[in-house]
């Protein structure tokens, strides 16, 4: 089954093969437009999945609306497929960032401090 | 001690595993936006960048840039293109940019009341409801947390309501932190923040010889100020601010101290109307920094919520016109910088982390800052306190610094922050962060909507603008590059 549209009583039905996007990247577009559109998804993960769409504002063109869906839809595709692609190298960059953090404990000094603290905190609370 | 030092190992042996791997060229996840002079701005995923033609970006889309020697040294030296040559290059950029994510909580706020002698009409604090003082046992148990909680760098700010009005509880945490910090040696900044109606020069003297920096409120020209701002009673406070500021400004001067005094500007729809007088009365007061921050929608801002607010469309026209007059003042010899410009260009042309908690991603609420209540209630945010349910309360300081830090709700609200799910295709997206408390007031989740959220589309539109400047290789990115060498505490 292809990929495709209609647009019937300012509805507008997207038919997409999961074969070419998957349902993670249906949801991940339709997140995008969340603040101009209502969405409905349905259909089969594994067979064709429907995504129904109606505008919150009225005026807007349905037809454009849905290439932009499928642009921007190819458009995150390949995005996480490079990030994918690369998460070797990612992950290796952040851990030789990340290790350079060590944690240091209070020394002999710094605890006394504490414990001073401490002391005039108990008196405060039986005043 | 045994355990940091067994880490210490792993990490080691971790470390010596990442570099040894041989990487082959190849291509990390981009993203790109045209500016106004046709040129791409192409960012890496660690924040390196690089400013393309549209024939060059073709060249990274379609892989063939190989063969063109000037190109492929572009993109190597931003780290879109990455192998083992330019590994530290990117790991450097990356840990510079984001230093926040490597350092234990500095910013340390304390809201030693929720009162005030003032009612402004948007305050974020919500004083109306206020009555409420910190202790002296709670202060001293703030403290305690503070200095347990680690990391080289502290410091503490005091928030309100008035802070003035519990100056006991200021005079003992100024004194008792600087005592400490002869064993701590910590790098300790001290900061009050404070509508100054209240300063005088017995309370001055203090501030000045323990070195708390002073920082306060002008929302801009006397009109916009004194319909902003105005005392309980009722009455306009520009001139009293206006005074204040001067004041402290003359002490200073008087005992050659070097310090200045910080003024922030909360831009409410009434602002918008007088970007230059803004400008005008930062320079008349001699204040070098300007900071034009959007009105929130917290405290007793709700109440009145429509005649404050405006789009971020509306706001970035303002903002604009502020900056294009900050231009002109600088290339008349007047030296005055805009804050949140300074604090992308930072990033952008320095590679240095400004350290601003809302430019941090995952955010940097209840990692790099935290807000110590009246109440001994630890928040993620200053923020965080203002709203009305406690979703952003994260412990007491009854507990341990690392309890608190560690605590699920602290950790899924950073989750929650990472910008790389959310707005994936933005070049802006390295150098930006949202706030978590914003997105919740606002879409009622914190899981953000980047697309929806007021304060990241403002976020983006400056960036491109800063970009456009940049790409005109003229006076403002000469001007950016020494904003982006100051260093700011
Ligand atoms: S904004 Fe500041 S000065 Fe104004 S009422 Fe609130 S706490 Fe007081």
């Amino acid at each position: 089954m292809g990929s495709g549209f209609e647009v019937k009583n300012g509805e507008l039905v997207l038919r997409i093969n999961p074969e070419v996007y998957s349902l993670e990247r249906v949801y991940a577009t339709a997140y995008i437009f969340l603040d101009k559109y209502y969405f409905i998804l349905d259909g089969d993960k594994n067979k064709e999945i429907i995504v129904k769409i109606k505008p919150k504002d009225a005026k807007q063109d349905l037809e454009k609306f849905a290439y932009k869906f499928f642009e921007e839809m190819l458009s995150i595709t390949n995005y996480f497929n490079q990030f994918e692609k690369n998460k070797d190298v990612i992950s290796m960059v952040l851990q030789r960032a990340l290790f350079s953090i060590t944690p240091k404990p209070l020394t002999g000094k710094e605890d006394k401090e504490i414990k001073k603290l401490d002391e005039e905190i108990r008196q405060e609370a039986n005043l | 001690m045994e355990d940091i030092n067994k880490n210490r190992e792993i990490w080691k042996e971790m470390m010596h595993e990442a570099s040894a791997k041989e990487i082959e060229t190849r291509i990390l996840p981009y993203a790109y936006e045209r500016l106004s002079s046709g040129k791409f701005v192409v960012t890496g995923y660690f924040g390196g960048w690089v400013l393309l033609s549209e024939e060059g970006l073709d060249s990274l889309k379609s892989e063939d840039f190989y063969e063109n020697k000037d190109l492929y040294e572009k993109l190597k030296n931003s780290c879109i293109i990455i192998d083992n040559e330019n590994l530290d290059l990117a790991t450097g950029i990356y840990s510079a940019i984001n230093r926040n994510l490597f350092l234990q909580p500095s910013l340390h706020m304390i809201n030693v009341t929720n009162t005030c002698n003032y009612r402004c009409r948007y305050c974020h604090a919500g004083v109306s409801q206020g009555k409420d003082f910190m202790s002296r046992e709670t202060a001293l148990k703030t403290l305690k947390f503070i200095f347990k909680s680690g990391g080289p760098y502290i410091t503490i700010e005091f928030q309100g309501g008035e802070c003035l009005l519990n100056w006991k509880i200021v005079k003992l945490v100024v004194e008792k932190s600087r005592e400490m910090n002869k064993i701590f040696k910590k790098d300790l900044h001290i900061c009050i923040v404070s509508n100054l109606s209240l300063l005088n020069e017995e309370k001055l003297r203090f501030l000045a010889q323990h070195d708390v920096a002073i920082c306060t409120s002008i929302d801009g020209s006397r009109e916009v100020h004194d319909a902003n701002r105005r005392t309980l009673a009722g009455h306009d406070t520009f001139n009293v601010t206006n005074d204040k500021v001067l004041f402290v400004k003359d002490y200073y001067k008087k005992l050659n101290l070097e310090r200045k005094v910080d003024v922030l500007a909360t831009i409410t729809r009434l602002a918008l109307e007088h970007p230059k007088e803004i400008v005008d009365t930062y320079v008349r007061l001699g204040i070098r920094t300007l900071h034009l921050r959007p009105v929130q929608n917290f405290g007793d801002a709700l109440s009145r919520w429509p005649e404050l607010t405006y789009t971020p469309e509306e706001f970035y026209d303002f903002w604009v016109k502020a900056m294009e007059y900050v231009f002109e003042l600088n290339k008349r010899g007047i030296d005055i910088m805009e804050r949140g410009s300074f604090n992308i260009v930072c990033k952008v042309l320095n590679h240095t982390d400004p350290m601003y908690v809302e430019l941090m991603s995952p955010t940097g609420m209840g990692r790099t800052a935290l807000l110590y209540n009246f109440d001994g209630a630890v928040y993620s945010s200053d923020e965080g306190r203002m709203i009305l349910e406690p979703v952003f309360k994260i412990g007491t300081v009854d507990q341990e610094p690392m309890e608190v830090l560690g605590s699920e709700d602290n950790i899924n609200t950073w989750a929650s922050s990472f910008l790389d799910l959310t707005c994936y295709n933005s070049p802006f997206r390295p150098w930006g962060g949202i706030h978590p408390v914003k997105v919740y007031q606002d879409q009622g989740t914190i899981i953000p909507n980047v697309n929806m959220h007021p304060e990241y589309r403002i976020y983006a539109m400056q960036c491109k603008y800063l970009f456009d400047k940049i790409a005109e290789d003229g006076f403002e990115k000469e001007l950016f590059m020494k904003w982006a060498g100051r260093v700011i505490k």
